[in-house]
């Protein structure tokens, strides 16, 4: 399984999808730096926190998600490409196991990177003007508990992109899918029935009721879970042609 | 006895409500260099993909190297080498990345991607993206990966596709040398009946989802029986003798003196009671079939009768 892991690892060498990966940090970044040197003032490190998470949680999360999954299944949708792989002496659910547990460490390691870009930018923001005052301490803690519920929260909308993404060879379907969820993920923010729609998820990480959180992260993590291991029998057992 | 590399019987798969492949037997032997043949539609493509587990057959076998494909999957495709369709490599890797990638997934010592890349003449290439490759380097990366692992059997569909003539040329060459230089059995669909005809020692021709002919490529020829090209300055009198000793006419061009006969006749008796009857012979020949008349005449006659 590492073996099958490593590859798919390889493929990504040179490819878009490490660009991808690497732009919600420096949005985040970005962001922050302007945001709190424009003259609002910096408030405190947990609203910096926050405000950082739910920018992730909201927009950036659901659309690092299409982007990775939609280019990840694209360098198996090229003219040959599954015939080659899956004719190989491996077994079927290894490959594509091995595919996602390389997304879900994608989306971990850009978790992670998102969280510290927040406070990048915190100190990047002081560092240009001096007279900045950030109240409280810089909670790490609540960044990392925050960003890795995301992550569980985000498996769902995760396993959902990556079973579209690899059923169809169309780039447009994932992302067209991916944009739509989640712009009706902002729409549908208040709705009681959101807590059920993969694309608010994570965002429900945030919610000041904690059983709407914890319903949202046990439907995250263990609904893509399944819907996961579902994708992987179906794509196994199904026909290449 | 050893395995055969590639045992086929009575393959068959629908979709829907179209039969696909309807009954396919395939033999291929070991050192082969096996010409898989068959108009478009006629269900080859079909046939590789059953061949390599990529879709599953409603009835029949495939053994590879005397495994069953359907219930031993890995083992039937361990020595198994494809390239199926167009090469398929990732563009964003260099030659040698994809061929490491390889290596990586069949769990080979990175020391046999060298050896391939020579074998494929592509060494001084493999360090460049494989997207700035030419299409006749991909094919021959993508065969350099098919023969990576060794494989006792090497799939091959239209491999000389797209290619210039030069580089049909050099795939041809590179091919026909695969046997003896790695011992590998040379599976290779084509729908180019010329080079298969210059490459392959067995043959086998599907239609209409069928296989209508498996076997060496000259017990193909010898379907068609004898045929005998005469020239002599008396055609009609040697035409009725030539009736008398076994033998019909196919054709005839008068203006050439000449005529085609076929039958079982003995081509010296024929000869010496021509001359024996004062006919004065300037040319005798045995004509060979080409692959493409016996293609035309596999393809067009009805299925009873063609079946092998």
């Amino acid at each position: 399984m590492i073996r099958t892991i490593g590859c798919e690892i390889l493929k990504l060498r040179r490819s878009l999808v490490l660009l991808v990966a690497a732009t919600p940090a420096v949005m985040v970044y970005l962001l922050g730096v302007l945001a709190m040197t424009s003259g609002q003032g910096a408030g405190e490190w947990t609203v910096l926190v926050m405000a950082g998470s739910a920018i992730w949680a909201y927009f950036l999360l659901p659309m690092t998600t299409i982007g990775l999954a939609a280019l990840m299944a694209q360098t198996e949708h090229g003219p040959g490409t599954w015939s080659w792989s899956l004719a190989l002496p491996v077994p079927r659910w290894q490959i594509f196991t091995a595919k996602i547990l390389v997304l879900l460490g994608m989306m971990a390691i850009v978790s992670a990177s998102v969280a510290l870009a927040a406070f990048a930018a915190a100190w990047t923001a002081l560092l240009i003007d001096p007279e900045l005052v950030i109240a409280g301490a810089p909670d790490w803690a609540l960044a990392f508990r925050l960003h890795g519920q995301m992550w569980i929260a985000g498996i769902c909308v995760a396993a959902v992109q990556w079973g579209i993404a690899h059923r169809f060879r169309s780039f447009a379907a994932p992302v067209a899918i991916g944009i739509g969820g989640t712009f009706v993920a902002v729409a549908a923010t208040s709705s009681e029935y959101g807590i059920f729609f993969p694309w608010l998820m994570p965002v429900n990480m945030l919610a000041t009721d904690p059983e709407r959180a914890q319903i949202a992260l046990a439907l995250g993590g263990g609904g893509g879970t399944l819907l996961f291991v579902l994708l992987v029998i179906w794509l196994s057992r199904r026909d290449w042609a | 006895m050893t395995d055969l590399p590639l045992d086929v019987r009575g393959l068959a798969k629908r979709y829907g409500r179209v039969d696909a492949v309807r009954r396919v037997d395939l033999t291929v032997p070991q050192g082969a260099i096996y010409g898989f043949l068959g108009p478009n539609g006629a269900g080859k493509t079909t046939t590789i993909r059953c061949l390599l587990g990529l879709i599953r057959a409603d009835a029949g076998t495939v053994r590879v190297d005397g495994h069953d494909i359907r219930r031993n999957r890995r083992a039937a495709l361990a020595r198994v080498g494809a390239v199926v369709e167009t090469p398929a490599l990732y563009p964003n890797l260099t030659g040698y990345e994809n061929l490491q990638l390889a290596c990586r997934y069949l769990d080979l010592p990175k020391a046999r991607i060298g050896a391939v890349l020579e074998t494929v003449e592509m060494t001084r290439d493999a360090g460049r993206k494989v997207g700035q490759y030419s299409l006749g380097m991909r094919q021959r990366l993508g065969l350099a990966r098919a023969l990576i692992g060794e494989p006792r059997l090497l799939i091959l569909d239209e491999p000389t596709n797209g290619l210039d003539p030069s580089g049909m040329r050099d795939m041809r060459a590179l091919i026909r040398d695969l046997p003896e230089r790695t011992g590998a059995t040379v599976f290779m669909s084509s729908h180019l009946l010329s080079e298969v005809e210059q490459i392959a020692t067995h043959v086998g021709v599907m239609r209409q989802g069928e296989t209508v002919f498996d076997g060496a490529i000259g017990a193909l020829a010898a379907r068609t029986g004898q045929r005998l090209e005469i020239r002599c300055d008396k055609p009609d009198e040697a035409v009725a003798l030539a009736g008398s000793h076994g033998f019909t006419v196919e054709s005839r061009d008068d203006e050439a003196g000449s005529f085609v006969l076929s039958g079982d006749g003995d081509p010296a008796r024929l000869n010496a009671a021509l001359v024996s009857a004062g006919i004065a012979v300037s040319a005798l020949a045995p004509l060979r079939a080409d692959l493409e008349s016996l293609f035309l005449d596999l393809t067009s006659e009805p299925l009873k009768e063609a079946a092998a």
